[in-house]
C-alpha cells in the first residue's frame, strides 16, 4: 500500500498536479474531526445553509486524507501558479462547466484540467453523473466525451461494498458530504445508475453513422456496468447481438456498394468496427455456452449471413421474371404444366432465344417435379428435350440448358439440388443408353450416336459434359465479353455443383451419390482430355487440373483478345476458378493466376471485394477449404490491400464465426477480435467440446493438411495475435481430450496433431503451452492419471504420430510426409514430440529474458510432475500397458536425448532422465552467468523443476550440490526456500518412495539456511515423509531428521561461535537462533515419532515393563536395548546428549522428548531413559559435574543442565509408576500366597490407580488410553475384572479430571494423591481371566468414542443417539491435541515464560501451520499410515479395531495434527496389546510369579482370538530374504495373510533379528 | 486473467492501480507485495528492463520506467510471456503520451491521458488493444480503424 501514515510535509499528489506544494502545506495539518475521508457515514452536522462552510471543511478533508495517504512526493519545484484543487472543486466545477459547456473555453478547461485531476482520485462518486450525463448529451468535444466515457463507466463498475472502485490515486472524500454541499443535492449509485444505463443503451443502438464512434465507447462503458445485474446484462446481449446480425448482413448492403460505387470502405469500416465492438463486449460479458439465447443467436446470424451470401450471383432480372413466373406455375402445378407441354414443344423450334431459355428452365421443373414421379415417360420426355437444347445454337439457350441440368435453377441454392445436378451432367453419359437415350435416339443430332453403350465411351463418353465443354470452349474463344462472361459463370456454376456434390459426397448421402463423384473425376479427366484434343496442350493431369489449366489457358485467351480489357470477365473467370478449385489439390496455380491478375491495376475494388464474396460463397459451400480461400484472400490482402473492402474481410471472418468462429482467425479481421474469438471457443469447447470439434471438424482438417503443404500454422492461420495462438492451443487440447468425442478418433486427432504443430510455434508462449497441454496441465485441477497420460502422450506420440496425421499427410506430397512412414522413420525422428519440446525448452533456456526462463523452467517443472505422475500410476494400479509406457518413454526419451546431443556438441549415452536434469544443470550454469543469474525466482523454479524432475532411482548428488551451492547465496528470500520445500513435499506426494531422497534434500535447507527456512515447514515434510517412508524406511527417515543433532550445536550466549560451525548462514544472531529452533524442532519430533519409527509402544513391547527390574545393570541395558531396537536406542542417544549438552531450550524439549519416550516405551527403555532423567536431576552427568551431589536442578546456569525443575515432575510420574507396579506385584503376590481374593474395595483401589497414573501420564505425552497401562500389563486383568463390575469402560475412565476440572486442578490432585497398592489376587479371577474375559468391551466402545471424538471436532452437537451412549460414563475421552497441548502448556508453565517464549518452533505451532499449509496441497491427503500398510497386514485384529476406530476418528476430527498421526496411525498398525494377549492366556497358573521370562513363555504359547488366524511353527525356520521370517519350532504366530504359499506371520514379540513379521512357508506352520 | 496494474513511484506510492478479479481483501496485500518487489529489486534496474516474480499461481512482471514502477500481475493465459507483451504495449503507450520516458512529474501531469490509454490495453481484465495508433484514436474517441 502507499504507506499510509507517514509523516508529511504537505506535498501530496493531488498538489503535484495542482503545482501548487505550498498552498497546500498550511491546510494540511488542519485536523478534519467530522468527516474522515475512510467513513462514509453522513457527517454529523451538514447545515445547508454553511455551504461555504461545509465545502471548505470537506476540502481539508481531501487534503488531510491526501497527505495522510501519502508519502510527500518529493518532485522539482515547480512553476505553475494555479492553486491546490479539491475534489469538491473538482466536482463543482464539472457542475459548473457542464453547464455552459456549448462554450468552447469551458470544454477546454474541463479537458486540461477537470478531467485529468478528477483522475487522480481513487474513485468517482455518483453525484457528478448527472453532470457527466448533461455533458454526454450537449458536447460535442470528443476528447470531453472521451472522459465521459471514461467516468460514466467508472461510476457504472461493480463497485466494492462502499461502493468505491478503488483505481489508485488519492481516496476520494466522503460521497454523502459531498451531496449535500452540492447543486445537484445528495445523488445516490441507485439513482444515477439506470439513468446512465439507459442513455448509453439508446446510444449503443443507434445506427447513425455520425455517432459511430461514440457508440463504440457507449458500448464499452456499458460493459463496466455490474454482471450481476441480469437487466443490464439482457440489454447488453441485445445490443451485441444486434450489432452482430446487423454486421452480418452486411453482404447485402455491400452488393449496392458495389455497383452502386459509393466506395463500400466507410461502411464496412464502420462495420468492422462495429464488430470489433461488439466482439470485446462480448467477451467481457459472462458468457455461458449453454446460454440458450447465445448459440440460438450465434446461429441464427450465420444462417442470415448465408442467405444472404447466396444471391450474389443472381442474374439478369427481366430473364428471370419472366421464368419465375412460369417455374412458380411449374412448381406448383408441375402434372398440368406438363399435360401443357405439347403446346410448348413448339418451342424448341422457335427462332425466339427466350421462349427456348423458358423451355430449358420449363423443361427442368417439369423433370424434376415430384409430382410426376410416377410418370417417368413423361419426366424423361422433358429431360431428353432440355438435353436437346444444349444443342441449341444460341449460346444463351445452352448455357441456360447447362445450368438446368446443373441445378442451377432459381436462387435457391439446394445443395441436394446441385449435387444431383452434378451428377446428371457427368453421369448421364451412361445413362442415357438407358433412360434418356431412349428420346435421344430419335433425334437426329450427333451425339445420339454417343449414347451407345460402353463402346461409345471410347469415342464419346460423356455427351453432356462433353457437349457443355465443346460448347464452352468455343464460347470462350468468342471475342465478345458477354459470352466470356456466361461462359465463365456457367463455368462457376458447374463448380457449385460440383462442390455441392463433393460437400454431400463426403457426408451422409448414400453410396451410389459419393461413388459418383469419383467418377466424375474420371469423367472429367477424360473430358479434360477431349478438351484437350480442342487445345494444343495436352497432358495427362487430372480432371481438376484440367479444367483449372483449361480455364488458365482460357484466361490467356482473355488476355489477348479485347475482353481482356475487361476485368470483369476476368473477375468471373477467376470466380469459376475458385469454383472449380478442388479442395484436395494445390492452390498453387490459382494463386499465381490470382496473384498475377490482382498486379494489374485495372482492377476496381469493387470486384475485388465480389471476389472476396466468392470466397466466402466458395467456403460456405465447402468448410474444408477454408484456409485454402483463406491463403487466397491472402493474396488480396497482400497485394491490393488498397482496394479490397476490410468490412468484406471481416464477413469472411464472419462467416467463419457461423461455423463457430474459427475462421476468425483469418488474418485480415481484427487481430483482437480474432483472439478474443478464439478465447470464446476454447471457453465453450471446456463445457461442449462435441459441438465445437463438430463445428470445426472439417475446418480443421484442412487446416492441418495445409499446414503440412503449406508451412507454419500461423502463417496460414495469420494468427500473429500470440494470445490467440495460446488459445488455438487450448482449444485443440480441450477437444483432443474430450469425452464426448472418444468415438470419433478422427476428429481427435485432427485437433490433436495441430496442437503438436503449436509446438513448432515462434513464441515461447504458445510452445510453452502446447507442452503444457500436451502434458495434461491444463487448469489448475490436478488430476494424476491425466499428467500420466499427458506424460506418455509427450514422449510416445512420436510412435503415433505416423497412423494418425499420416493418413491425411499421405496424399500431400510434401517432404514432411516422409518422416512419417512408420517405423524406419525412427532412426531419423524418432520423438518428435518430446525432441522438439526438449529443444525448444534448451533454446529457451539460452534465453536472456527472465520471464522467458521462468516460464522454461516452469514448463520443466510441470514436465516432472507428469513424469512422476505416470511413475506414480506405472507403479501402481494402472494395468499393464500404461506401465510399460512410461518404460517405453524411459527408452524414447533416452533415445530422444541422444537426438538432442546431435544438436549439442556433447554427447554421452546416459538415460533421458540425467539428459534431463544434465541439461537443466547446463541451463543453470547459463541462468548464472546471464543477467537473470540475480533474479531468485528464476533459480527457484530452476531448483523447482530439477526436484520434479529427479527420478527416484537416480543418484541425487547432482541435484544435492546444485541446491547446497544455491543455498549459499545469501540472496535467496526465505519464502522462496520455504516454497520449495513444500515443492519437497508435494514431490513426496507424488511419489512416496523418494521419501528418503526428498528428506536429504530437506537436510540441505536445515543445514544451510537454518535462519530463513520455517521449521514448521520443516517439520510437516519431516511428518509426511516419515510416516510415507513405510516401515523399512523409517529407520533412514528418522536419521535423516536427527542429522540436524549430530552437528554441533549452537552455544547458549555464544553466537558469534556459530560463525566458526560448518554453516556459514548461522552466522548472524537471528539465524543462530533460527537454527536453534529448528533443532528444537528436530528433537521434539524425535521425541514424538521416535515411537513410531521404532516400532516400539509400551502397550505392544513384548517386554513388560516389570521384566527390566531384573537388568539393573545400565550397561547390560542399553546393549539389551541398542540390540534390540536400533532406532529407538539412537534416538535415545541423541536425545540424551541433547538433554545435557544443548542449549537450555534444546535441554528443556529434550527432556519432554525422553519423557515421551520413556512413557510410550516399554522396557528397558523406559528404565534406561528414568536413569538417565534420574542422573540428570541429581545435577548432570557425574562424570561431566563435579557438583553432582546437587540435587532438583537448583544450580541452573552455564554449569548445570538447568532442567531439574523440569525433570522432577517427570521423574516423579515414572517413580509413582514403578512404585505402583511393585505395590501391584506385592499385593498379588499377598493375595496368592494368602489364596484371598481381590476385594473390590482393593481392585477399586488398584483402577484409581491406574487412573491417575493415566491421568498423569497423558498430561506429558498422547497414549492410546485404552491401551495403556502404567502399572504394567500384570494389572491388565485386575482391572479389567473391576471396569466389567462396574460397567466401567475402558477409554473413559472414573471421572476424567483433565476435561472436568482445569489443568492445574489435575496436577494439584494428581500429587495429591498416595499410591495405594492393592491387596491380594483372586485365583478363580485369574481363572476367569485365563478363560478370555469379554473382548467386547472395546467394540462396545468404539463407537461411543467416536461420537465423543465427533463431538469434540464439532462434527455434530445434536445427540439423537444418547441411548447408546449409557455405558459412557461422565468423562468424554479427550483429543489428542488437547491433551497434548494441556501437557505443553502445563510443563512450560512450570518452567516458567521464557521457557515458553523458547518454544516458539515447539509443536503448538505445528497444528496452525498444518492448517494453514494444507491449503498449499489442497486438501489432498498424503499417504498416511493407513495406506501405507501392504493391503494384507492391516487385515488386523479386533482388538485393532478397537482403537483402530478411535484413532481413526482422531485423524479425521483433527486438523491433521502433525504429532498425532505419528502416533495414532502406529496404534492401529501394531495390533497384538496387552489386554488382548493377556486375556487368552491359555494358562494362568501363577501370575504373581511375574518373571519376565516365563510370561515370554506364556505369551508365546497362546493362541490368539477369533478373528485373526494363528498357528504354530512346525519347524525351526530361517529366514533366506529381507521380507521372510525365522522360526523355532513350536513358535506361536498369527497368520496375516497368504501369498503363495507363503504365509505372512506375526509373531508376538520380535525375534533375535529384531523382526516381527514376515514370510514363511506354508508348509512350516500349523494354522489352527 | 489480468488481475491487476499497479503503477507506483519511486517511494513505492501508488499512482494507478486497476484490479481485476481480486477480492478488496486481498488487495492490500498485493500492493504491499509488489511494492515491497520493487523496492528489493528496482533500485538499481535499467529503464524498461522486465523483472519477473511468482506467488503461487500468479505472475508478476514489473519494470521501472523512467521514475514509475509498472507491476502487472495475471493467472491463467497471462503468464510471464503474456505479461512482458502488456508490458511492452504500456510502456509505449506511457510513453506516447509522455512524448519520452516519463519522470513523475511528467507521469501526473499526464494522469488523466494516461488512465485512459490503461482503459483501453486493460479493459475489465483482459488485454485489449495492442496497437498504439489504434489506442491512440480511441482515447480520442476515433474509432479505431480510421473512417
Amino acid at each position: 500500500m502507499a504507506a499510509p501514515g507517514h509523516e508529511s510535509s504537505g506535498t501530496t499528489l493531488m498538489d503535484l498536479i495542482t503545482s501548487d506544494p505550498a498552498t497546500a502545506a498550511p491546510s494540511a495539518p488542519i485536523p478534519a474531526p467530522a468527516a474522515a475521508p475512510s467513513t462514509l457515514g453522513k457527517p454529523a452536522t451538514t447545515d445547508r445553509k454553511s455551504r461555504r462552510g461545509a465545502l471548505a471543511q470537506i476540502q481539508t478533508d481531501t487534503i488531510a486524507a491526501a497527505a495522510k495517504a501519502l508519502n510527500p512526493v518529493k518532485v522539482i519545484p515547480q512553476r505553475q501558479r494555479k492553486k491546490s484543487v479539491s475534489y469538491a472543486q473538482l466536482v463543482r466545477s464539472i457542475h459548473e462547466l457542464a453547464a455552459t459547456s456549448d462554450q468552447k473555453s469551458s470544454q477546454k478547461q474541463l479537458v486540461l484540467h477537470v478531467f485529468p485531476k478528477l483522475a487522480v482520485y481513487n474513485s468517482v462518486d455518483p453525484s457528478v453523473a448527472p453532470s457527466l450525463l448533461m455533458l454526454h448529451q450537449q458536447c460535442e468535444d470528443r476528447n470531453v466525451l472521451r472522459y465521459v466515457y471514461y467516468y460514466l463507466a467508472r461510476i457504472l463498475s461493480d463497485s466494492g461494498a462502499q461502493g468505491l472502485s478503488p483505481g489508485g490515486g488519492i481516496p476520494t472524500p466522503n460521497w454523502d458530504a459531498l451531496a449535500d454541499i452540492d447543486a445537484v443535492g445528495g445523488v445516490t449509485r441507485a439513482d444515477v445508475i439506470p439513468r446512465i444505463v439507459h442513455q448509453l443503451t439508446a446510444e449503443a443502438t443507434s445506427d447513425d453513422v455520425e455517432f459511430h464512434s461514440r457508440r463504440l465507447a457507449a458500448l464499452k462503458a456499458l460493459t463496466s456496468a455490474s454482471t450481476g445485474n441480469s437487466e443490464i446484462l439482457e440489454k447488453l446481449y441485445e445490443i451485441v447481438f444486434g450489432i452482430l446480425e446487423k454486421v452480418g448482413d452486411a453482404k447485402q448492403k455491400r452488393r449496392r456498394g458495389i455497383f452502386g460505387k459509393q466506395g463500400g470502405d466507410k461502411e464496412s469500416n464502420i462495420r468492422s468496427n462495429l464488430q470489433y465492438a461488439s466482439l470485446s463486449a462480448l467477451r467481457r460479458l459472462p458468457l455461458d455456452p449453454g446460454n440458450p439465447a447465445f448459440l440460438h443467436r450465434a446461429i441464427q446470424g450465420s444462417v442470415v449471413q448465408t442467405l444472404m451470401n447466396v444471391i450474389q450471383f443472381s442474374d439478369p432480372v427481366a430473364v428471370r421474371h419472366a421464368l419465375g413466373l412460369i417455374s412458380d406455375i411449374a412448381t406448383k402445378d408441375p402434372y398440368s404444366v406438363a399435360m401443357a407441354l405439347g403446346a410448348l414443344h413448339d418451342i424448341l423450334h422457335l427462332h425466339d432465344v427466350l421462349a427456348r431459355v423458358s423451355l430449358a428452365r420449363l423443361c427442368h421443373t417439369i423433370s424434376r417435379a415430384r409430382a410426376l414421379h410416377e410418370r417417368p415417360d413423361i419426366t424423361s420426355q422433358f429431360s431428353s428435350l432440355l438435353y436437346q437444347l444444349l444443342l441449341d445454337p444460341s449460346d444463351r439457350v445452352c448455357f441456360e440448358a447447362i445450368l438446368c441440368v446443373l441445378g442451377k435453377f432459381d436462387n435457391t441454392e439446394r445443395t441436394e439440388e446441385r449435387a444431383a445436378g452434378w451428377i446428371r451432367l457427368t453421369r448421364e453419359v451412361l445413362k442415357l443408353p438407358d433412360a434418356p437415350s431412349v428420346k435421344l435416339k430419335d433425334s437426329d443430332n450427333p451425339t445420339a450416336k454417343a449414347n451407345i453403350e460402353k463402346p461409345s465411351k471410347a469415342k464419346r463418353p460423356q455427351p453432356l459434359i462433353k457437349l457443355s465443354m465443346r460448347r464452352l470452349e468455343s464460347s470462350f474463344r468468342s471475342f465478345s465479353r458477354p459470352v466470356l462472361h456466361a461462359a465463365a459463370r456457367v463455368v462457376q456454376e458447374m463448380g457449385k455443383s460440383r462442390a455441392a456434390a463433393f460437400a454431400l459426397g463426403v457426408y451422409d448421402v448414400d453410396e451410389g451419390m459419393r461413388l459418383d463423384p469419383v467418377d466424375s473425376e474420371l469423367n472429367s479427366g477424360s473430358h479434360s482430355e477431349g478438351t484437350r484434343k480442342a487445345t494444343p496442350v495436352s497432358n495427362g493431369a487430372g480432371s481438376v487440373d484440367t479444367i483449372a489449366s483449361l480455364l488458365a489457358s482460357l484466361m490467356e485467351v482473355v488476355r489477348t483478345t479485347v475482353a481482356c480489357e475487361c476485368v470483369y470477365v476476368r473477375a468471373m473467370v477467376i470466380k469459376a476458378l475458385i469454383w472449380m478449385q478442388n479442395p484436395h489439390e494445390s492452390l498453387e496455380e490459382l494463386q499465381s493466376i490470382i496473384a498475377c491478375e490482382l498486379s494489374d491495376p485495372a482492377w476496381p475494388s469493387a470486384l475485388l471485394n465480389d471476389i472476396l464474396l466468392t470466397l466466402h460463397a466458395r467456403f460456405k459451400a465447402t468448410p474444408d477449404m477454408a484456409v485454402t480461400l483463406l491463403e487466397i484472400a491472402r493474396i488480396f490482402a497482400t497485394k491490393v490491400p488498397g482496394k479490397i473492402d476490410a468490412d468484406v474481410l471481416q464477413l469472411l471472418w464472419k462467416l467463419i464465426k457461423a461455423y463457430e468462429i474459427p475462421f476468425n482467425l483469418i488474418q485480415f479481421s481484427d487481430p483482437v477480435a480474432v483472439r478474443h474469438a478464439l478465447g470464446l471457443i476454447s471457453d465453450i469447447a471446456t463445457k461442449d467440446p462435441y459441438s465445437v470439434a463438430m463445428a470445426l471438424g472439417q475446418f480443421m482438417s484442412h487446416m492441418i493438411y495445409n499446414i503440412y503443404v503449406v508451412g507454419a500454422l500461423h502463417d496460414i492461420l495469420h494468427l500473429h495475435d500470440v494470445l490467440a495462438r495460446v488459445s488455438l492451443a487450448r482449444l485443440c487440447h480441450t477437444i483432443s481430450r474430450a469425452r464426448a468425442l472418444h468415438e470419433r478418433p478422427d476428429i481427435t486427432s485432427q485437433f490433436s496433431s495441430l496442437l503438436y504443430q503449436l509446438l513448432l510455434d515462434p513464441s515461447d508462449r504458445v510452445c510453452f503451452e502446447a507442452i503444457l497441454c500436451v502434458l495434461g496441465k491444463f487448469d489448475n485441477t490436478e488430476r494424476t492419471e491425466e499428467r500420466a497420460a499427458g506424460w506418455i502422450r509427450l514422449t510416445r506420440e512420436v510412435l503415433k504420430l505416423p497412423d494418425a496425421p499420416s493418413v491425411k499427410l499421405k496424399d500431400s506430397d510434401n517432404p514432411t510426409a516422409k518422416a512419417n512412414i512408420e517405423k524406419p522413420s525412427k532412426a531419423k525422428r524418432p520423438q518428435p514430440l518430446i525432441k522438439l519440446s526438449m529443444r525448444r525448452l534448451e533454446s529457451s533456456f539460452r534465453s536472456f529474458s527472465r520471464p522467458v526462463l521462468h516460464a522454461a523452467a516452469r514448463v520443466v517443472q510441470e514436465m516432472g510432475k507428469s513424469r512422476a505422475a505416470a511413475f506414480a500410476l506405472g507403479v501402481y494400479d494402472v494395468d499393464e500397458g500404461m506401465r510399460l509406457d512410461p518404460v517405453d518413454s524411459e527408452l524414447n526419451s533416452g533415445s530422444h536425448s541422444e537426438g538432442t546431443r546431435k544438436a549439442t556438441p556433447v554427447s554421452n549415452g546416459t538415460g533421458s532422465v540425467d539428459t534431463i536434469a544434465s541439461l537443466l544443470a547446463s541451463l543453470m550454469e547459463v541462468v548464472r552467468t546471464t543477467v537473470a543469474c540475480e533474479c531468485v525466482y528464476v533459480r527457484a523454479m530452476v531448483i523447482k523443476a530439477l526436484i520434479w524432475m529427479q527420478n527416484p532411482h537416480e543418484s541425487l548428488e547432482e541435484l544435492q550440490s546444485i541446491i547446497a551451492c544455491e543455498l549459499s547465496d545469501p540472496a535467496w528470500p526465505s519464502a522462496l526456500l520455504n516454497d520449495i520445500l513444500l515443492t519437497l513435499h508435494a514431490r513426496f506426494k507424488a511419489t512416496p518412495d523418494m521419501a528418503v531422497t526428498l528428506l536429504e534434500i530437506a537436510r540441505i535447507f536445515a543445514t544451510k539456511v537454518p535462519g530463513k527456512i520455517d521449521a514448521d515447514v520443516l517439520q510437516l515434510l519431516w511428518k509426511t515423509c516419515l510416516v510415507g517412508a513405510g516401515p523399512e524406511g523409517k529407520h533412514t527417515a528418522l536419521e535423516a531428521v536427527t542429522i540436524v543433532l549430530d552437528l554441533p550445536p549452537p552455544q547458549p550466549g555464544t553466537m558469534s561461535g556459530l560463525a566458526s560451525i560448518d554453516r556459514v548462514s548461522a552466522s548472524d544472531p537471528k539465524s543462530a537462533l533460527a537454527l536453534q529452533r529448528l533443532v528444537q524442532a528436530a528433537v521434539w519430533f524425535l521425541g514424538e515419532n521416535a515411537n513410531y519409527a521404532a516400532s516400539e509402544y509400551a502397550w505392544e513391547s513384548a517386554t513388560p515393563p516389570g521384566t527390566a527390574l531384573m537388568m539393573l545393570d545400565a550397561d547390560k541395558m542399553v546393549a539389551a536395548a541398542s540390540s534390540r531396537n536400533p532406532t529407538l536406542a539412537g534416538a535415545l542417544t541423541r536425545l540424551q546428549r541433547c538433554a545435557f549438552s544443548g542449549s537450555w531450550e534444546v535441554r528443556i524439549i529434550a527432556a519432554q522428548a525422553l519423557i515421551t519416550i520413556a512413557i510410550r516405551s516399554g522396557e528397558p527403555y523406559r528404565l534406561q531413559i528414568y536413569e538417565f532423567l534420574h542422573a540428570l536431576s541429581l545435577g548432570g552427568v557425574q562424570s561431566l559435574f563435579s557438583q553432582s551431589q546437587l540435587s532438583n536442578g537448583e544450580d541452573q546456569g552455564a554449569s548445570g543442565i538447568g532442567i531439574g525443575s523440569l525433570i522432577s515432575p517427570m521423574l516423579k510420574v515414572l517413580d509413582e509408576m514403578y512404585r505402583a507396579q511393585d505395590d501391584l506385584i506385592r499385593d498379588m503376590r499377598n493375595h496368592d500366597n494368602n489364596k484371598q481374593e481381590w476385594t473390590d474395595d482393593e481392585l477399586k483401589k488398584l483402577y484409581e490407580t491406574h487412573e491417575r497414573l493415566l491421568d498423569l501420564v497423558s498430561l506429558f505425552c498422547f497414549v492410546p488410553r485404552g491401551k495403556y497401562l502404567p502399572i504394567g500389563p500384570t494389572s491388565d486383568k485386575l482391572i479389567d475384572i473391576y471396569r466389567d463390575r462396574h460397567n466401567i469402560s475402558a477409554s473413559s475412565g472414573l471421572n476424567d479430571p483433565a476435561v472436568t476440572t482445569g489443568i492445574s486442578d489435575l496436577v494439584y490432585e494428581s500429587k495429591q494423591v498416595d499410591v495405594k497398592p492393592s491387596n491380594a489376587i483372586d485365583p478363580e479371577l485369574a481363572m476367569a481371566w485365563a478363560a478370555g474375559l469379554d473382548d467386547g468391551m472395546w467394540e462396545n466402545n468404539a463407537p461411543a468414542m467416536e461420537k465423543v471424538n465427533e463431538f469434540l471436532a464439532g462434527a455434530g452437537t445434536d445427540a439423537p443417539d444418547v441411548e447408546e451412549e449409557e455405558n459412557l460414563t461422565s468423562r468424554p475421552s479427550v483429543t489428542y491435541d488437547d491433551l497434548w497441548a494441556k501437557s505443553i502448556l502445563e510443563t512450560y508453565e512450570a518452567e516458567g515464560d521464557d521457557a515458553r517464549s523458547s518454544g516458539s518452533s515447539s509443536p503448538e505451532s505445528t497444528g496452525s501451520v498444518e492448517t494453514s499449509i494444507s491449503s498449499h496441497f489442497g486438501g489432498s491427503n498424503y499417504p498416511s499410515l493407513f495406506s501405507s500398510r501392504p493391503s494384507g497386514y492391516g487385515i488386523s485384529q479386533t482388538s485393532e479395531n478397537r482403537s483402530g476406530t478411535n484413532v481413526r476418528r482422531f485423524n479425521n476430527t483433527s486438523t491433521g495434527g502433525a504429532g498425532f498421526e505419528g502416533i495414532g496411525s502406529p496404534v492401529k498398525e501394531e495390533p497384538p496389546s496387552y489386554s488382548s494377549t493377556l486375556q487368552r492366556y491359555e494358562s494362568f497358573e501363577n501370575p504373581l510369579a511375574g518373571a519376565g521370562a516365563r510370561s515370554f513363555v506364556s505369551q508365546d504359547d497362546h493362541t490368539s482370538t477369533q478373528n485373526p488366524q494363528f498357528g504354530k511353527a512346525l519347524y525351526d525356520f530361517t529366514a533366506g530374504g529381507d521380507d521372510e521370517l525365522s522360526l523355532t519350532a513350536g513358535e506361536e504366530v498369527e497368520i496375516d495373510y497368504e501369498v503363495d504359499g507363503w504365509y505372512y506371520v506375526k509373531k508376538k514379540r520380535p525375534g533375535r533379528d529384531g523382526r516381527m513379521g514376515g514370510l514363511v512357508p506354508v508348509l512350516y506352520i500349523s494354522s489352527s | 486473467m489480468l488481475l491487476a496494474v499497479l503503477f507506483t513511484n519511486i517511494e513505492g506510492n501508488i499512482l494507478v492501480e486497476r484490479f481485476h478479479g481480486v477480492p478488496a481483501e486481498e488487495r492490500l496485500h498485493w500492493r504491499s507485495f509488489l511494492v515491497k518487489l520493487g523496492a528489493d529489486n528496482l533500485r538499481r534496474a535499467k529503464s524498461e528492463e522486465l523483472f519477473v516474480a511468482t506467488h503461487k499461481s500468479v505472475y508478476i512482471v514489473y519494470t521501472m520506467l523512467g521514475d514509475v514502477s509498472i507491476f502487472i500481475v495475471g493467472k491463467d493465459e497471462y503468464d510471464e510471456l503474456t505479461l512482458s507483451e502488456v508490458m511492452c504495449t504500456i510502456i509505449s503507450s506511457v510513453k506516447d503520451v509522455c512524448g519520452r520516458t516519463p519522470t513523475e512529474r511528467l507521469f501526473l501531469d499526464k494522469y488523466g491521458k494516461i488512465c485512459l490509454c490503461l482503459d483501453e490495453i486493460v479493459w475489465k481484465g483482459m488485454l485489449e488493444n495492442t496497437d498504439k495508433t489504434r489506442i491512440r484514436n480511441l482515447t480520442r474517441l476515433k474509432p479505431p480503424t480510421d473512417i
